[in-house]
């Protein structure tokens, strides 16, 4: 997921110009839509997952193998 | 149903909103016509529906700026790139069974723009369908 400003004249999907999105482009769409100018990339989010942030439901433990009988 | 006259149908060609430019659009979508007529007492033939052929036409306003149809069809179709098309008649209301919206993954395979002295320019672009999930209408 990235953000992104509509540069062009033209709206870009379903945003007019001027305005900011959230979406997972396709890269190649992205690298040409990037290309004519239709849009800039704002920030760009790479998902990660933070030590802490997780749990394993309860009973799970993670060495256990999930095939084991 | 009512009955409807185009002016706000909504053309997207790989994401961009090129409606503005846009004055028709005409979309085809044929199965093959596959004679599998065996001998019979009437003569009559018997068919089946073969392989299925899609495409749409849009009828673009010859335009050279920025970001515009030129700047984003021709290379397209130059690089051969296969990419999101989509129409639907109502753009200032949402998808619905009432404004259903053809999509799908197109290529242009021709692009042949042209122009005549005193008059606005247009040309035809067929967008052909490039995957085998076609053109489809969804109405969500």
């Amino acid at each position: 997921m990235s953000l992104y400003r509509v540069t062009g004249t033209l709206p870009f999907r379903e945003h007019k110009p001027g305005t900011t999105f959230e979406a997972t482009l396709d890269k190649r769409a992205e690298a040409r839509a990037l290309a004519r100018g239709n849009i800039e990339i704002l920030e760009r989010s790479t998902p990660t997952i933070r030590t802490g942030s997780w749990r394993l439901p309860a009973g799970w433990h993670p060495t256990q193998s999930v095939q084991e009988e | 149903m009512a009955k409807r006259i185009a002016l706000k149908d909504k053309i997207e060609v790989d994401n961009v909103d090129l409606s503005t430019f846009a004055r028709s659009v005409s979309f085809s979508s044929e199965h093959a016509q596959v004679d599998v007529s065996g001998f019979n007492a009437t003569g009559a033939n018997e068919f089946l529906a073969g392989q299925t052929t899609q495409s749409v036409t849009v009828e673009f306003f010859g335009s050279y700026g920025s970001g515009e149809v030129h700047h984003t069809v021709y290379p397209l179709h130059r690089d051969r790139t296969i990419f999101t098309f989509k129409w639907r008649p109502d753009q200032t209301a949402g998808v619905s069974a009432s404004n259903p919206e053809l999509s799908g993954l197109v290529q242009a395979l021709t692009y042949a723009p042209g122009a005549t002295r005193g008059d606005a320019e247009t040309f035809s672009v067929t967008f052909s369908a490039a995957d085998e999930t076609g053109l489809v209408f969804s109405d969500t």
